[in-house]
């Protein structure tokens, strides 16, 4: 029976104040010795601590020392159908192992014939009897662990030193679901879902080509979290995958849970507020960028990938640009421009030219915003820090409720709040319109992780527009193009294609030229194969105009 | 040193003097006339809170109430004018939106030039704003209400900003009256502002002699003024043809000016190309050469008039076309006598009338 390990372990809390007991002791010392006999076992059978002996006495201690007090670690003996003097130790997780092939592999050890009968030595025989799928021979005990704990069952057998690693885990995972961050209305709805297994065969689903290579690596020294970096062979610059490989073998973290604990490591510039990095849990749109000619990262436990280099315009563009004609693409994004500027300008404009400036405002307008500020108690700065606040409330209150809830709060707090507000005289009513306005611009941004950074952008521009008007937003506007255009990252500037300019990369930028326009991948991800789509080499036999000159004169 | 930046940044940027436009009594007319004993008065009309409520809820302003009150001052110059009204409104004035400016043509010319010079140094005032010229009390014009309900300025703005919605275009801001006070061989003229009856009557300019009015022209005179300055948009004009009274509306033209020198001066010479559309002609009179008759006939009653009013403003030393401010900047040693080169010119005024359309004959 597993102990519950908060009934020895006294908590940190109470070590602070208590002496332990003696019974404490006791069980401490108790534990210490069995792990101590259990790794001179080894030491005694293999001289190495770290291998396995090849007794299923001392690798069960081993494993009970190690993990006994685990409720979920099943330890099960078992006789093997063909070789039933040799003792045989099976270990697994319970919940990550498939009971159907677990209870299929029980049934595949327990029967067959004689240990003499079958070819070869008794390893090759074993191996022989385990089912089909993933199995393989370790003798380490930290791989070993490190399996178990993935959910790899472990066999062990009296006098082979070594472990069997049976692949017949079922990770708990919900399905494949819709991109609920990221919704799209034509196209492919799937998401990625928190099994790094089936994200990357919803990869490979989509490229059916053996260039497509997945590397995994294993990052946090508690977690053990597995970590994979898909490329293209031939299309992605070498110096680039090899930059990101050196760069995920260089974090050390103790644990790691998201992706985004990853993403400060791979660029240089972790305490910048704008992202430098894509998350995304949409399929296709990790397979775009992986065509063209970019590295993508995904995480175990986390449904959000991330591709690498990534430019300011990744993250005003969408998989529905590529699936719309391109004149509706085009004008989507024209759109969301519109909406950054509406939402990072218009209230530091309103702050500039009704407080600072407004000899620069045409007269029916200072007369009616002068008329609507009749009896405001505070200055345009202060309205609008009010009512950002309440928009930021709304919305973060709205992020924790349940979705039905949520609707409703935005809804009843933006009539309910916006209207009181008025009527109480605290800002007026052309400020609400403002707000609006503002809120949704910055919400036109796709990618989640700009939009913050705009929001931040918005203050420091209301605090420049408050002190020196519009000029505050000029200069606040320079220094913030400044700041973006030193920005790069594995050598991509920030703002490319428009700073550096790069004509030849204008067609799919704020504008989006029709696909077969689009022959080349961006080259600021400097691709092996900067061509995406070649000419036909072979006449089209549907082209008469092909044939022309070739029949008889 | 980010701090030391931030702090200089905080303390020069000019914020603490910040207010916000509530806090501000916008001025949109000023007034301006000689008060005794050598003293300016200024007057500063500000809308009232009760329009501006009006305004921000789109409703008329009540006729029961003013839509704008009077702050007025008087002062050796204009400056300690605005101090005194200052003394007299609770807000800022504020001259950022001031969209008029009517200066009493009793203004001396030195006073006239102060009041410029001092329009000119404002910092927030805009260098657009309307100028006119009003021989009727000062304060009396900045409180007229017009019937169309719409503020004064307001008025004032929509009617000037127009350029072919009026007979003729008269609008003047304060950067032409500097440009043409300080153009040698030009002289400055302004629209006259007359309350008139429910609203405000502007059909007459003001020409201006080194800051002094010499000359108001009829509305007839300001018409022809506009031939030579292209301001004119849809004047009409009746004619005769045959006996029978004809009018030719739309009437407008594109005008070059240039002198021809001669023997002891100059020659001044006007070439208007006119053109209009003839609003009827008497039955059976419809023919192409009638037309080309009445074309004559508007060409020779144009050049008559033009050459009247060229004539009578040589004699009185004002030539607001400008004439020979071209001719002066390319001899600059004739500026001297540029008043009596001016005076003494021979005048040419070439007319050629075109009928573009025909009412509803042809």
């Amino acid at each position: 029976m597993p102990r519950s390990r908060a009934a020895n372990v006294p908590s940190a809390a109470n070590s602070r104040t208590t002496h332990p007991s003696p019974r404490d002791v006791e069980g401490n010392a108790s534990r210490l010795d069995e792990r101590l006999n259990a790794y001179l076992a080894d030491l005694v059978a293999q001289g190495d601590l770290g291998r396995v002996s090849g007794s299923v006495e001392t690798a069960e201690g081993r494993i009970r020392s190690l993990l006994g007090s685990a409720p979920d670690l099943v330890l099960r003996r078992i006789r093997l159908g063909f070789a039933p003097g040799r003792p045989t130790l099976l270990v697994y997780i319970d919940g990550m192992t498939d009971p159907d092939m677990l209870g299929a592999t029980i049934a595949r050890l327990l029967d067959g014939g004689q240990e003499s009968s079958l070819p070869g030595d008794f390893a090759s025989a074993l191996q022989a009897q385990l089912p089909l799928g993933e199995v393989e021979r370790e003798d380490r005990w930290r791989q070993l662990f490190t399996q178990l704990l993935s959910g790899t069952t472990l066999l062990f057998v009296e006098g082979v030193p070594a472990a069997w690693m049976l692949d017949i885990s079922k990770l708990p995972a919900r399905g494949v679901g819709r991109p609920l961050s990221e919704p799209s209305i034509k196209g492919p709805q799937e998401a990625f879902n928190e099994v790094l297994v089936t994200n990357l065969a919803q990869i490979r689903h989509r490229i059916h080509d053996p260039r497509l290579e997945f590397e995994t690596f294993r990052i946090g020294s508690y977690t053990r979290t597995t970590v994979a970096l898909a490329h293209v062979q031939g299309l992605t610059n070498p110096d680039l995958v090899l930059a990101v490989q050196h760069r995920l073998e260089a974090i050390d973290r103790d644990y790691v849970q998201y992706a985004s604990e990853i993403s400060p490591y791979l660029h240089q510039h972790p305490r910048t507020m704008f992202p430098l990095i894509r998350s995304t849990e949409r399929v296709d749109w990790i397979v775009r960028d992986l065509m063209n000619g970019k590295v993508a990262v995904l995480v175990d436990g986390d449904p959000f990938a991330f591709t690498l280099p990534v430019g300011m315009l990744d993250f005003f563009q969408t998989t529905q640009d590529y699936i719309f004609s391109a004149w509706e693409a085009s004008l989507v994004r024209l759109v969301r421009l519109v909406g950054v500027f509406v939402g990072l300008y218009l209230m530091p404009l309103y702050i500039a030219l009704f407080s600072v400036n407004p000899d620069l405002v045409p007269t029916k307008f200072v007369l009616t915003v002068a008329g609507a500020r009749q009896h405001i108690p505070f200055p345009p700065v202060m309205e609008v820090a009010v009512m950002w606040i309440i928009i930021e409330l709304l919305r973060e209150a709205a992020n924790r409720l349940p979705q039905p809830l949520a609707t409703t709060l935005g809804t009843v707090g933006a009539v309910v709040v916006g209207t009181a507000i008025v009527k109480a005289g605290i800002v007026d009513p052309i400020m609400i319109v403002l707000v609006t306005l503002s809120a949704i611009g910055l919400y036109t941004i796709p990618a989640y992780e700009m939009g913050a950074a705009f929001r931040w952008m918005f203050w420091i521009m209301v605090i420049g527009a408050s002190v020196v008007g519009v000029y505050g937003i000029i200069l606040v506007s320079v220094g913030l193009v400044g700041y973006m255009s030193a920005l790069e990252t594995f050598g991509v500037p920030y703002l490319a294609p428009f700073a550096p300019l790069l004509p030849q990369e204008l067609g799919d930028s704020v504008l989006r030229m029709p696909l077969p326009w689009l022959r080349r991948r961006p080259v600021t991800n400097h691709p092996l194969d900067r061509q995406k789509s070649r000419p036909p080499e072979t006449p089209d036999p549907v082209n008469l105009r092909d044939l022309q000159g070739q029949g008889p004169s | 040193m980010a701090v030391v930046l931030l702090g200089v940044f905080l303390l020069l940027g000019g914020c603490w003097d910040n207010r916000s436009i509530e806090h501000r009594a916008i001025v949109l007319m000023i007034g301006i006339e000689p008060a005794q004993d050598g003293l300016i008065s200024v007057y500063f009309q500000v809308p009232t809170s009760q329009a501006l409520s009006s305004l921000s809820v789109s409703s008329s302003p009540s006729s029961a109430s003013p839509a704008t009150y009077v702050v007025g001052g008087v002062g050796k110059t204009v400056a300690q004018a605005m101090t005194q009204a200052q003394a007299k409104s609770s807000g800022d004035l504020y001259l950022g939106q001031v969209q008029e400016i009517v200066l009493s043509s009793q203004l001396p010319a030195a006073q006239f030039e102060d009041v410029l010079d001092f329009l000119a140094r404002i910092g927030p005032m805009d260098k657009t704003s309307y100028v006119a010229v009003s021989p009727d009390p000062i304060q009396h014009i900045t409180q007229h209400q017009p019937q169309e309900g719409l503020l004064p300025a307001l008025y004032l703005t929509s009617f000037f900003s127009c350029r072919h919605c009026q007979e003729v275009y008269l609008a003047r801001t304060v950067w032409d009256a500097e440009q043409h006070l300080q153009t040698p061989g030009m002289s400055m003229w302004l629209p006259v502002l007359r309350d008139h009856e429910a609203n405000f009557r502007i059909d007459q300019a003001a020409l201006y002699r080194q800051g002094q009015p010499v000359m108001t022209l009829t509305p007839e005179q300001t018409v022809y003024l506009g031939y030579l300055l292209n301001a004119t948009a849809k004047a009409s004009l009746p004619f005769t043809l045959h006996g029978a009274p004809v009018s030719v509306r739309a009437l407008r033209s594109r005008t070059a000016t240039h002198v021809v020198p001669e023997a002891g001066g100059v020659r001044l010479v006007a070439d208007l190309k006119v053109q209009g559309i003839l609003d009827t002609l008497p039955p059976g009179e419809a023919t192409i050469a009638n037309l080309r008759a009445l074309e004559i006939e508007v060409s020779r009653g144009i050049a008559a008039q033009e050459l009247t009013l060229i004539r009578s403003m040589q004699r009185q030393g004002v030539d607001p076309v400008g004439f020979l401010a071209p001719y002066l900047w390319q001899h600059q040693s004739l500026m001297p006598q540029a008043n009596e080169l001016y005076r003494n010119a021979g005048v040419e005024v070439r007319v050629h009338t075109r009928i573009i359309e025909v009412g509803d004959v042809l």
